[in-house]
């Protein structure tokens, strides 16, 4: 990663990602309609959603979780931004791992008993998740001995032929990543919940704004993970990565309409279980072939 | 039609309705009726919101509880009564600890009367309160926009001194 | 002049420390405890700048009546030891220091007498970065505990208890002259002579109340770690008769290959000291000692000497039988502790903790072996002793205002102690968060991990890392939490306290940004010089050295800490009223204090505990596994490493 790239995918990024994203929420929002037999709101929805928040009254229940917020959206699009330059993959990954902690805090700090279960269920989303986005990273290193993201695109072929394991593991918990069912259990969009609107319940207006487009970037980001395994050093490339991305942008997607909310105690076990396995596994395999 | 009017998110209180106009309102959630097709979500939560959809009747209890989610709603925001009994609190208006309709606590924008509410009638209001909740924002922005004042006192007794009044003068008239 | 300095630093606290036993008028205690630690922190960083980046110095001192003192002191020691037992009924601990007793004289006597030793101390950079942290931090913790122990000695004459507090300060600084020694020693009696001297330090520290609890603990410390003690001797025994008496000597022959037998019980001294499990349970009972004593012997020094010997030695171990034994055992501590902080609501016992979990961490690090892994573990080394002096300073303080030490009483912490609050959050920032040096370290680890092919170690850091988060990350968000105006409780913290915090949280945030330069000017060079100055030249797997982590990456993130020390700054100075109440369902009644009205139409306050999984990873379900598992690793690796030298392997 030079300081040139870096420069060009922050901008990019940054400009870029919040427009996808935005789109990719308001597909989300129709495909779920679909598959529920409504016809749904307009493309554009989550756009007017986010412009009708920034111009609410501002109701602040103190002065610093608004504060704590954006340094978790900055710190987001910092992470993007590494990423997508080709920066180091744990790099990307503690950013990112400080900007869900600025958040957690963020609820935290509001001591309301809801977001404050909400933010409990969050920490314990990322004892689910984290494992696995470590050994992703390792995973990653095994295969191509550097930690450097830039490298797939000098690859022969894509990564997901040496760690087909691994990208299992990957899409398991990028349901906790992107808050699909069944595993929003720190909130959804979903109504009528026990906790309310858990993390975000004290967020309001700007604040809930900035939430909402911090999910745009982190889909965004999540899904340049998932094509991390699809891409290999040719510009034909681009296209099954493409389709792959929205393949498994569709899975989650239908996995989010057709599962039930789970307990805090399945998600972890199950995360861990299915991390350890794939893992494993996949490095077995990677010695295997050699 | 600017994004606030796109994006209107609900809560739904049940002050102390019967559920008849719950489920008339959870039905325009169906297929049937698909208010998400105008961006309507039902977050469940005062500080997302800015329709507040009450059903039933405002009763000791209750007054309070609806005062304190309404101002917990940043503005813009708008109130719809569902129902008859939120609207004058219908066939519960003569009971002991029954003060009302809801504009008995809070300031109501726009009343969708029927015994329960048909669903197209809650769309209707819905869509008569967009406009509202445009003006509203309007003002919010050009400062203008005037904090609504909520009663202090809400005790069914208030309501039944009130109530004897009116039948004592009642009679009087009568009897001459 | 660097004689003299190093003189000064093991010699001058000992006199301080005879001072401080005579007097009892607490004005001029405040003023010896000042003036002796200034002392120490000019003399430590005087030493730095004379040797911080230079390579391996031997100072040219014979001192044959050094040898002979330390026998006495080993002596004394024991006897001191012998004594406590016999009054306190503890056979096992008098056994112990007998046999240890006998062993060392025998040793002294019979076969170390009148070997020729050609360099009895050194000074290179790993040492004198100890020396920085003994005396900087050490110094300041010394400061502290001029408040602290006032306000301690306020609640013992409350109990009619007698003021003990020049025992307390006497034990404190001969406690920093002995670490000096053992970071300075090459002649190996020495150095287990100062390895003694501060686990007698310790016990009578632990032992300090002369409660129950508090004798029972000091002397589960001090089988423990006489048990340590005893592998020590043993080991200097086998090295006798191999005719090798000096630590570089003994790396030099341990590197190639060789010394198997003692160094599988050096490593087992250092996991005592450093309390790797099955030991863990001494530095758990340590924590009944006033807050100081955590804060100086069992998180920032003392402990990081069985580590400092470690990393030393590191180079013996790699891919070794050795090498994997103490890799392991580093690397289930480090995965078992983390677990069992999640299940801890006292604040101590999340500190001790994440203390042994992180030595764990050095310790496998040194078992790996590689340059890059010592890298990591220095730098594991440094900060941890910065970011959780700085944690058990504040805690220590919370405590005595808040009156408790529990996480869920730290509740609106950030209002009742503002300033506290705000440094506390660094110290955990500091110890578990990117930019911050533990978790950059904790990078580098991966790193050193991946290229030496440690799977099994990967998957302990992957899930362990998990653990971390999560302990630290609730804790955080509870000393965070805003809820009400209570009454700001920090007028009455004493200037002393407040002294040694700024100068702790400086401490963090200094080495954070200057994380990049220390590594490139400090810790490299330093590799560069061991190698060459120690290691023989046949050791190729130690040829190439450079940072784990490259350079940008390190400005990277020293950039950001920047930043986000100045975002802080600014949020920090302009507090605004807020303008909303948080929800409770709209039956709040007084929405600052959380309160609502229940169906009985009462007052009910909304409370809301952590999540402590007791059930998954409590004491009584993981605690048993960990021991019996790390037992075993110990048995198998010193098995192990008696069939590799009688040949069989």
């Amino acid at each position: 990663m030079t300081g040139l790239s870096f420069v060009f995918s922050l901008v990019g990024f940054g400009v870029l990602a919040p427009v996808i994203g935005c789109l990719l929420a308001g597909i989300d929002r129709k495909l779920t309609a679909r598959l529920q037999g409504r016809v749904g709101p307009p493309l554009l929805q989550p756009w007017y959603d986010v412009r009708k928040l920034i111009v609410k009254q501002s109701a602040q229940v103190n002065s610093y979780q608004a504060f704590y917020v954006c340094m978790s959206l900055v710190l987001a699009v910092l992470a993007g931004a590494f990423f997508f330059a080709g920066g180091n993959f744990l790099l990307v990954v503690f950013v990112l791992t400080l900007s869900t902690l600025f958040f957690i805090i963020a609820a935290y700090s509001t001591r309301s008993p809801y977001a404050e279960l909400g933010a409990e269920r969050e920490i314990a989303q990322v004892m689910s998740y984290e494992p696995m986005v470590i050994l992703i990273s390792i995973a990653f290193y095994f295969a191509l001995r550097t930690f450097d993201t830039g490298v797939v695109f000098s690859l022969d072929r894509p990564l997901i032929l040496s760690l087909p394991l691994v990208f299992v593991g990957l899409l398991f918990i990028l349901t906790i990543k992107l808050r699909k069912s069944p595993f929003d259990l720190s909130y959804s969009h979903h109504a009528h919940q026990e906790l309310v609107k858990g993390i975000t319940t004290e967020m309001s207006g700007r604040t809930l704004a900035m939430v909402e487009v911090m999910h745009w970037y982190e889909s965004i980001l999540f899904l340049g993970w998932v094509g991390l395994f699809l891409v290999w050093g040719s510009w034909f490339a681009l296209i099954p990565a493409i389709i792959g991305i929205s393949a498994v942008y569709f899975l989650e997607v239908f996995i989010d309409n057709n599962f039930a909310r789970v307990k805090w105690q399945s998600m972890l076990k199950w995360s861990w279980v299915v991390t350890l396995v794939c893992c494993s596994l996949n490095i077995v395999l990677l010695y295997w072939l050699g | 039609m600017s994004a606030t009017a796109k994006s209107p998110w609900i809560i739904h209180y049940d002050a102390s309705s019967c559920n008849g106009c719950d489920i008339e309102v959870l039905a325009c959630l169906t297929p049937l009726y698909d208010v998400e097709r105008f961006g309507i979500i039902n977050t469940g939560n005062p500080k997302h919101a800015d329709i507040f959809l009450v059903t039933g009747s405002v009763n000791e209890r209750n007054g309070s509880v609806l005062q304190q989610i309404y101002s917990q709603m940043p503005e813009p925001k708008v109130v719809i009564a569902c129902g008859v009994c939120a609207c004058t609190g219908g066939i519960f208006r003569e009971c002991y600890n029954t003060l009302g309709g809801i504009d008995k606590a809070i300031p109501v924008d726009v009343y969708a009367p029927g015994c329960a509410v048909r669903p197209e009638a809650i769309i209707d209001a819905v869509v008569v309160g967009l406009g509202v909740l445009e003006q509203k924002r309007v003002s919010l922005a050009s400062g203008t926009l005037e904090e609504a004042s909520l009663p202090s006192r809400l005790t069914a007794a208030d309501k039944m001194v009130a109530d004897q009044t009116v039948r004592a003068s009642a009679l009087a008239e009568t009897i001459g | 002049m660097g004689m003299v300095n190093l003189a000064f630093l093991i010699v001058f606290p000992v006199v301080a420390a005879g001072v401080l036993l005579l007097v009892r008028n607490n004005r001029a205690r405040s003023v010896v405890v000042i003036v002796s630690a200034a002392a120490i922190m000019i003399a430590s960083a005087w030493l730095a700048v004379g040797h911080l980046f230079s390579e391996t110095w031997y100072p040219p001192f014979e001192g044959e009546w050094v040898t002979i003192l330390t026998l006495v002191i080993d002596v004394l020691c024991c006897a001191y030891i012998i004594v406590k037992g016999i009054r306190h009924k503890k056979p096992l601990a008098v056994a112990l220091a007998a046999v240890q007793t006998v062993i060392i004289v025998a040793f002294e006597l019979l076969i170390a007498h009148g070997m020729t030793i050609e360099n009895n101390l050194y000074v290179d950079g790993l040492s004198v970065i100890m020396t920085l942290i003994i005396g900087v931090i050490g110094g300041g913790i010394c400061i502290y505990a001029l408040g602290y122990m006032h306000d301690f000695q306020v609640h013992e004459d409350d109990n009619d208890k007698p003021d003990r507090r020049p025992v307390f300060f006497a034990l404190m600084f001969v406690f920093l002259s002995a670490m000096f020694a053992i970071v300075f020693s090459n002649n190996l009696t020495w150095l287990l002579c100062a390895w003694e001297v501060t686990t007698v330090c310790s016990f009578a520290l632990i032992g300090y109340t002369r409660t129950p609890e508090a004798i029972d603990n000091s002397f589960r410390q001090i089988v423990m770690n006489l048990i340590g003690g005893l592998a020590f001797a043993l080991a200097l025994v086998y090295l006798g008769y191999s005719g090798i008496l000096e630590l570089d000597k003994l790396i030099a022959q341990g590197a190639l290959g060789g010394l198997v037998i003692p160094l599988a019980l050096l490593a087992v001294a250092a996991f005592t000291k450093a309390a790797q499990v099955p030991f863990q349970s001494w530095l758990l009972g340590a924590m009944v000692a006033p807050t100081p004593t955590s804060a100086l012997l069992h998180s920032s020094t003392m402990v990081k000497a069985g580590v400092f010997l470690l990393i030393k030695l590191a180079p013996c171990f790699g891919w070794s039988y050795n090498g994997i034994m103490v890799v392991l055992v580093g690397g289930f501590t480090f995965l078992f502790c983390s677990f069992l902080a999640v299940s801890q609501s006292n604040a101590k016992r999340v500190l001790a903790y994440s203390t042994v979990a992180n030595l764990g961490l050095i310790v496998a690090c040194a078992g790996v072996g590689t340059p890059e892994a010592v890298w990591a573990a220095i730098f594991l080394l440094i900060f941890h002793a910065a970011a959780k002096s700085l944690l058990f300073l504040c805690v220590g303080t919370a405590e005595h205002h808040i009156g408790s030490r529990d996480i869920e009483d730290m509740d609106n912490l950030f209002v009742r102690m503002p300033i506290l609050a705000r440094l506390m959050a660094l110290g955990m920032l500091c110890m578990f968060i990117a930019p911050f040096g533990m978790l950059i370290s904790k990078w580098a680890t991966i790193v050193s991990l991946v290229n030496t092919d440690n799977i099994l170690l990967l998957f302990i850091l992957a899930f362990g890392s998990a653990a971390t988060f999560m302990f630290w990350a609730k804790w955080l968000g509870k000393v965070l939490a805003i809820a009400q105006q209570d009454p700001d409780v920090e007028k009455t913290v004493h200037p002393s306290e407040w002294f040694s915090l700024a100068l702790m949280a400086a401490l963090v945030l200094l080495l954070s940004v200057g994380f990049p330069f220390l590594s490139e000017f400090v810790v490299v060079p330093y590799l560069a010089h061991f190698a060459a100055d120690i290691l023989p030249g046949t050791t190729v797997w130690w040829g190439s050295i450079s940072a784990t982590i490259d350079f940008d990456n390190l400005i990277i993130m020293a950039v950001i800490v920047l930043a986000l020390i100045a975002a802080f700054a600014v949020q920090f100075t302009r507090p605004k009223k807020p303008t909303a109440s948080v929800y409770l369902a709209g039956v709040a009644l007084d929405a600052e204090k959380r309160t609502y009205r229940n169906s009985l139409n009462g007052e009910t306050q909304t409370t809301q505990r952590n999540w402590y999984l007791d059930g998954w990873l409590g004491e009584k379900t993981l605690e048993p596994i960990a021991n019996i598992i790390s037992i075993l690793l110990i048995a198998v690796g010193l098995a192990c490493s008696l069939l590799v030298t009688g040949g069989v392997l």
